[in-house]
């Protein structure tokens, strides 16, 4: 009851006029930037700092949160129309989201993300309120070992159930390590890699990465695969009906529903949302009837992750609310601005400055209604891209992602990357390699190594701490057993193909 | 074109071999350092490249399934749309600093339109120019992002 009143009081001071122009100009803006490649919350909240300044502590912050949930809206959007993720999270969505919007459901698929992403958003927060303090007890469990093993068996789990070759699939994931290892050790400050590149030092940017593999790399596909075709077909992809049927809403429930417990859960970790939408599309795919339909167009692999990636932002919030222990540059970004304010995140917080803090929490609320109220009717605006034809689009698609990646760090070496990494995209693909799979391992690559090597620092080398462990254990066996399982399966198909032969 | 593609499934293994190896050595001839870790900065990528070499060895060898290729990708399909267009791309990274934003993106467009078979040039230069300068106006003048749109 407790919890209900400060509930009603935050939502008292959440929909005043000033807080609520915050909420909508933090959720434009975080759409804006989840749309466009290049540009992540992380920054468009570091740049607002100084204008918080002006502003009251609660205004500021929500202002923020309605960046941190808007961007996970946004990155669905792009990911879908034309195959450029604008977030990490966001790239198992472009994986079975550009197909649909292939085959002319762009919009449905929209819908069913729009809608995915504001119930995982908003259990999210319910589960915020309910369960902070003893979530975020729990996640404390979690150390370098524990990370490190469930990256792993989210990297080994996605990488194979996504390629048809399991052995193509783990040599992509290697490749994408290899790639994430490229700069300045962070321990010894040695570079690795660069080849005498000053530009490399820095390491690549993963979205360097997912905006060469994904957009560069589909306009290429498209380009030389339509070769032959009739001059001046006017080939589109077609906006078709955005309004999902009977079965597709059936399709996309539960996916919904898991995708928002997984994305909450792994959002209390470091590796977040793009770890919780590779957990989420995996475990869908392991559940669904249609397995062979992902990868080509499953709605259940893209709510699954939308929701997930959403439900992370609650599941973020908590360590950083409950312990002042942010997970993402976000959340760190977010972390600063409490303690510009005078606040000292940690289980204190929550009741010394529980007015604030219920303030923050019932505008993330209204932040997913602003977000689902803009986004839904938008995206017959949006879909009339699927009617521009693709001899068009696809050089504007090739143009976008130069900008975008140029807007990383204002250098053109990102964006002679991002070319790079399409041909590398389309010759992968070409060989039957699955590039999403090395994606995977640029995006949690370095995560991987830290933890890695903090794990063994903390057990003075000794390899044992993986398996004496009882969470890291777990998530070895499973992995293991997962993998045999895999290998059975695959077998088993390919016996029973060459006795139908 | 199936050639190629059987060609491509030698070969790619073959090169991932290579650079497995550049990589090896080049992580090997990092100097050594006194870290808290057993891995070091050096282990990690030597651990990933051989394993990369043996996966590769694996391919090679056949272990995995054929790969059935893709007939839609073809020997004149790359020589004329591929190689122009990566030609196409590689200039107008150049061009950018040197003309600016306006000019290379228009012509950057104007180029690939018509390399993708629309010929109305008035048509191409009106939608090339059109979104060159509305990308400028977003990109440039709303989210700040410094881009020169003229020469000089």
């Amino acid at each position: 009851m407790e919890t209900l009143a400060l509930l009603a009081n935050g939502f008292s001071q959440a929909l005043t006029a000033p807080n609520l122009l915050a909420a909508l100009i933090g959720c434009v803006l975080g759409t804006v930037v989840g749309v466009l490649p290049g540009i992540g919350p992380s920054t468009t909240v570091a740049l607002l700092i100084p204008v918080s300044f002006a502003m009251n502590p609660a205004t500021s912050l929500i202002m923020m949160m309605g960046v941190y949930c808007g961007a996970m809206y946004g990155g669905a959007i792009t990911s879908i129309l034309v195959n450029v993720p604008g977030e990490a999270s966001s790239v198992m969505t472009a994986v079975d989201g550009y197909p649909l919007a292939r085959q002319g459901r762009g919009g449905v698929a929209m819908v069913v993300c729009q809608v995915g992403s504001f119930i995982g958003g908003t259990l999210s927060i319910v589960g915020l309120m309910a369960v902070a303090m003893p979530l975020a007890e729990f996640a404390l469990r979690f150390g370098p070992a524990e990370n490190f093993s469930i990256m792993f068996f989210a990297l080994i789990l996605a990488s194979t159930l996504i390629s048809e070759s399991m052995l193509r699939g783990i040599a992509a994931l290697i490749i994408g390590l290899i790639i994430a290892s490229i700069g300045t050790d962070l321990q010894t400050g040695i570079g690795r890699l660069t080849m005498g590149v000053q530009e490399l030092l820095d390491g690549i940017d993963n979205i360097v990465v997912i905006i060469g593999v994904f957009g560069v790399g589909e306009v290429l596909w498209y380009v030389v695969s339509t070769y032959g075709r009739p001059a001046g077909a006017m080939e589109r992809m077609g906006a078709g009906r955005w309004i999902p049927n009977r079965r597709e809403w059936r399709e996309s429930w539960w996916p919904i529903f898991r995708g928002s417990l997984v994305g909450f859960l792994t959002g209390l970790l470091a590796a977040g949302a793009a770890l919780g939408s590779f957990l989420a599309y995996s475990l869908e795919k392991r559940l669904s009837k249609n397995p062979a339909l992902f990868g080509k167009g499953a709605l259940e692999g893209i709510t699954s992750c939308e929701s997930a990636n959403n439900a992370s932002t609650g599941g973020a919030l908590i360590p950083l609310l409950t312990l002042g222990i942010p997970h993402s540059g976000t959340t760190a970004v977010l972390l600063t601005v409490l303690m510009m304010f005078g606040l000292k995140p940690g289980p204190q917080m929550m009741i010394d400055q529980a007015p604030l803090m219920w303030t923050v929490i019932a505008s993330l609320y209204i932040a997913n209604v602003i977000l689902v109220v803009l986004n839904l009717p938008a995206v017959g605006v949006f879909i009339k891209i699927l009617d521009i034809p693709l001899k068009f689009l696809m050089p504007i698609i090739l143009v976008f992602a130069a900008v975008g990646a140029f807007s990383i760090n204002s250098s053109l070496a990102d964006v002679i990357l991002v070319l790079i990494f399409g041909i590398i995209g389309f010759v992968m693909r070409w060989a039957g390699f699955t590039p999403v799979a090395m994606v995977l391992g640029v995006v949690l690559g370095d995560r991987l190594e830290q933890t890695l090597r903090q794990a063994l620092m903390i057990s003075s080398n000794s390899v044992l701490i993986f398996v004496t462990k009882p969470i890291s254990l777990f998530f070895l066996v499973l992995t293991a057993a997962l993998v045999a399982l895999d290998i059975y399966t695959r077998k088993r198909g390919r016996a029973a193909d060459d006795s139908d032969k | 074109m199936k050639n190629l593609g059987k060609l491509l499934e030698k070969l790619v293994p073959i090169f991932l071999i290579v650079v497995a190896g550049i990589v090896f050595v080049s992580v090997w001839r990092l100097p050594d350092t006194a870290t808290a870790d057993l891995v070091g900065p050096k282990l990690y990528p030597g651990a990933l490249a051989l394993l990369l070499a043996l996966l590769s060895g694996l391919l090679l060898a056949g272990v995995a399934p054929a790969h059935s290729g893709d007939s839609s990708i073809t020997l004149p399909g790359m020589l004329r749309r591929f190689l122009p267009l990566i030609l196409f791309s590689a200039l107008y990274v150049l061009a950018l600093p040197t003309l600016g934003f306006l000019i290379s993106t228009t012509a950057m467009l104007l180029s690939c339109f018509y390399l993708l078979g629309e010929r109305r040039l008035w048509l191409n230069l009106l939608i090339g120019a059109g979104f060159a300068l509305a990308a400028y106006l977003l990109f440039a003048k709303v989210l700040g992002i410094q881009l020169t749109a003229f020469p000089g």
